[in-house]
């Protein structure tokens, strides 16, 4: 969970809906392929791809790109697995890409864009998927009774 | 007979009359008492011829005498006489004469009468002469006429010879043309042929070369497939690598070792991944070119079957030309010998023709001897003539001085009887 040993901090590059992200190591729990498909969720939103059974925990899984009005959404095999504090969540990625340290400055601020190994990244911490998760299911609420 | 003796006796007495004048008269120049005695002895000499003169007149009536007594036989006596019994003599001889005549008078008759009839048979002979004259010049002319016709159909038929040898030629070209005519077509029979062969070559080449190919192509896919096994793993490789690699973050600094190998793991999953995607896109590459490799061969065994079915007409149509060329040759061949053949017989007959012209001019020459043999035999009957007519004129004269003879012997009896028989 520290992961910022020497100025820098291990992220997990993964492409989705044509954006590069960055996901703070110690938010990431697992990288799973699908072996199937998804369970599908009825009348669920564009970000919600469907729900996970991970080792007999039901787990939501979200479409990045939806969640961030980024591009279309991928056809992505791959669910990363995050662990946020009270809860987990699932995103379906494109690629995985690698594992790396990246510098502090080339993070950007709050979850803001940066710039690293030839191509724009966007890292989102644990505050950023906070607020991502938290607006959607807030406005799902209003609509309609909570989802798990 | 009488006169002679007579004659000679006035001759005599005139020369003993004249001698002693004569000698009075020569030899004035002698002495005048020479003169008597010269005239005197001219006068003795007269005398003396004269008596000569007698006797030897005596001596030759006695030879007269005798010899027409041997002319007229010998029978003959006169009465003693010398005269008489020389006129006796003489009788007899005429009478022997006359007969004589009577007998050349006849006998120069019949030499008329011979003569006549020789001359007729000449002029007959003759007569016949001039017609084999006429009928060998027309047998001479119908000769030349015939040497003319022979040299003309001679020519004709060398003209002829000529042409026929000229169609031979021809015909031998033709034949020489359609020989190789046929030998072309032939070995062209033999290079469709041997291309029929070589295509039937080349279709088994394609055939296997095209099973080669889809083999080749479903070697490509079994590639395909282990590069897509091999590109699985290397997926869930690099996944368990970053999975590692999380775990190791976790972990903190203890896992520090292990997130190193987990990264190298984690990238040697990724060069394999990359690996095979290439290979993965050879493969479709191949197997793209493989199938187009296939659809061209497919096309190829198509064209070539195409090819090989038009070779196998080409084939049929030459060796039609081959037998359709082959027995117009033989044909030409029949031609041209049959030509040949004519132009022998040709030659046979301006032979044959030649030697019936030297048989013409032979009997052209013949007739000419023939001619020249009746011309020879008309002159000799001409000539046979003219003797006729001399015989003939001949004996008239003899009739002629016949006649004569017995009108002055006083025999006129003999001439009229002979005068009537001419």
């Amino acid at each position: 969970m520290s992961g910022q040993a020497d100025g820098g901090r291990g992220l997990l590059t993964v492409q989705a809906g044509g954006e590069r992200l960055g996901l703070p190591l110690e938010l990431v729990r697992e990288v799973v392929e699908l072996d199937g498909e998804l369970a599908p969720v009825v009348g669920a939103p564009e970000w919600l791809a469907g729900l996970l059974n991970h080792h007999g925990q039901v787990v939501a899984v979200l479409r990045p790109a939806a969640l961030l009005d980024a591009g279309a959404a991928g056809a992505g095999r791959q669910v990363v697995l995050l662990e946020l504090e009270d809860y987990r969540l699932g995103l379906l990625v494109e690629k995985v890409e690698t594992v790396e340290q990246v510098p502090a400055e080339k993070q950007g601020l709050g979850g803001g864009l940066g710039w690293h190994q030839g191509g724009p990244l966007r890292v989102l911490d644990r505050l950023a998927w906070q607020r991502l998760v938290d607006g959607r299911l807030a406005g799902r609420v209003e609509k309609g009774p909570p989802g798990g | 007979m009488a006169r002679g003796p007579r004659q000679r006796l006035a001759l005599a007495s005139l020369a003993a009359l004249l001698l002693p004048v004569l000698a009075a008269w020569l030899v004035p120049a002698v002495t005048s008492w020479a003169r008597p005695l010269a005239v005197s002895l001219a006068a003795g000499l007269g005398l003396l011829l004269l008596l000569l003169d007698q006797r030897r007149l005596e001596q030759r009536l006695q030879k007269l005498q005798a010899r027409a007594q041997r002319l007229a036989g010998g029978g003959v006596s006169g009465g003693g006489d010398e005269f008489a019994s020389l006129e006796a003599a003489l009788e007899t001889i005429h009478g022997n004469f006359a007969t004589l005549l009577q007998e050349v008078q006849g006998t120069s008759g019949q030499v008329r009468d011979s003569s006549a009839s020789l001359n007729d048979l000449a002029r007959r002979i003759n007569a016949s002469a001039g017609n084999i004259s006429h009928s060998m010049e027309a047998i001479a002319r119908g000769a030349e006429l015939q040497n003319e016709l022979v040299d003309q159909s001679s020519t004709l038929i060398a003209d002829m010879a000529r042409s026929i040898q000229r169609a031979s030629v021809s015909a031998e070209d033709a034949a020489r043309s359609s020989r190789e005519a046929s030998q072309v077509a032939q070995s062209g029979s033999q290079l469709a042929g041997a291309a029929v062969e070589e295509m039937r070559e080349v279709f088994q080449g394609v055939e296997q070369y095209s099973r080669q190919v889809v083999q080749f192509g479903e070697r490509t896919q079994e590639i395909g497939n282990i590069v897509r096994v091999i590109t699985e793993v290397a997926q869930q490789t690099h996944l368990l690598a970053i999975n590692a690699t999380i775990e190791a973050a976790r972990a903190g600094e203890a896992g520090r070792g292990f997130a190193v190998v987990a990264e190298e793991i984690r990238q040697l999953a990724e060069n394999t991944s990359r690996s095979a995607d290439r290979i993965g896109k050879i493969v479709e590459e191949i197997t793209a070119a493989s199938q187009e490799a296939v659809r061209a061969v497919e096309a190829t065994s198509r064209r070539l079957a195409q090819g090989r079915q038009q070779l196998g007409s080409i084939l049929d149509a030459l060796r039609n030309i081959v037998a359709t060329v082959t027995s117009g040759s033989d044909r030409v061949q029949i031609i041209s010998r049959l030509a040949r053949e004519q132009i022998a017989g040709a030659e046979e007959s301006v032979k044959a023709i030649q030697n019936i012209s030297a048989v013409a001019r032979r009997n052209a020459s013949s007739t000419d001897e023939v001619s020249r043999a009746v011309e020879a035999q008309s002159n000799s009957i001409l000539e046979v003539t003219r003797l006729a007519a001399e015989i003939d004129e001949l004996a008239g004269r003899l009739r002629q001085l016949v006649r004569q003879f017995s009108g002055a012997g006083d025999g006129d009896d003999p001439a009229g009887a002979e005068e009537g028989a001419a």
